[in-house]
């Protein structure tokens, strides 16, 4: 009823408003789907830069890179100090396992990770020491033999060990 | 030759022949020593010559790991794998390293 007894500005004043604001949603509806178009490019953009970046890493990537480390000791850590350190090569084994080698002396331990193998790198080749040590000259061959001079040479032992 | 894995039995069984060697003539063959690894010394002519050592147990041992055991016990990789299977005996392989110390090809210093 009230409609209908409106007067020609009423009708303006509220047509005006109805106007306006059929005129404003309209940008914005294409600004909005317009940001959402770009959200959605940038979407598929992160996600081929996280393919190709898992790509780079899965090509690039080995777990443990192949070095040389120091050791200090032999035996449990820190059990029978070293004059001077002796080098280890870290490498990964092709079934995940990880070797570490002390090719002076022949010694290759083995682990899950890489302190695993270290460790027992290092007790092996304190087995090793010990095994020399206890061992006369004459029973060895040139090899042991050069080991054992080395390795008397190198590890700080006050004899109570051994 | 290809990457191949071996099972601990296998290996197990490698340097169980070099043992048995040792068994039979004390002063040649691998004198291993018990405990839960095998870790023991070559000897050849009762001298100490080189010393080999493995893990004992179960599963795999990748090819790292088989090329450094077939490189420490002198041989070659697949050489080594005739060891761990059934070509060649303890008492070949002990002639093999007898002939290459002999040919000086095979040089313990």
């Amino acid at each position: 009823m009230t409609t209908q007894t409106a007067t020609p500005k009423e009708e303006l004043e509220q047509e005006q408003p109805q106007s306006s604001e059929e005129e404003q949603p309209q940008p914005v509806d294409e600004r909005l789907a317009h940001l959402e178009a770009e959200n959605r490019e940038l979407k598929a953009l992160a996600a081929e830069n996280n393919r190709l970046l898992n790509e780079i890493r899965d090509a690039f990537y080995v777990g443990v890179i192949p070095r040389t480390m120091l050791i200090h000791s032999i035996g449990v850590v820190g059990e029978l100090m070293l004059r001077s350190p002796i080098s280890v090569w870290i490498q990964k084994d092709d079934d995940d396992q990880v070797l570490a080698e002390i090719p002076e002396f022949e010694v290759v331990g083995e682990g899950a990770v890489e302190p695993d193998a270290l460790a027992d790198a290092m007790i092996f080749l304190k087995e090793l020491y010990e095994d020399l040590m206890s061992t006369p000259d004459e029973q060895l061959g040139t090899l042991p033999k050069k080991w054992k001079r080395i390795l008397k040479h190198l590890v700080i032992d006050d004899g109570a060990k051994v | 030759m290809m990457a191949r894995r071996f099972n601990s039995r296998e290996i197990d069984r490698g340097f169980r022949k070099l043992e048995r060697l040792n068994e039979a003539d004390p002063s040649n063959g691998l004198n291993l020593r018990s405990g839960k690894e095998h870790f023991g010394w070559y000897l050849v002519d009762g001298n100490r010559a080189f010393f080999a050592s493995s893990k004992k147990g179960t599963g795999t041992v990748g090819p790292g790991r088989a090329h450094k055991l077939a490189k420490y016990l002198r041989i070659t990789l697949d050489e080594f794998a005739d060891l761990c299977d059934c070509r060649m005996t303890g008492p070949q392989y002990h002639q093999r390293i007898v002939e290459k110390l002999a040919a000086g090809t095979l040089e313990l210093s």
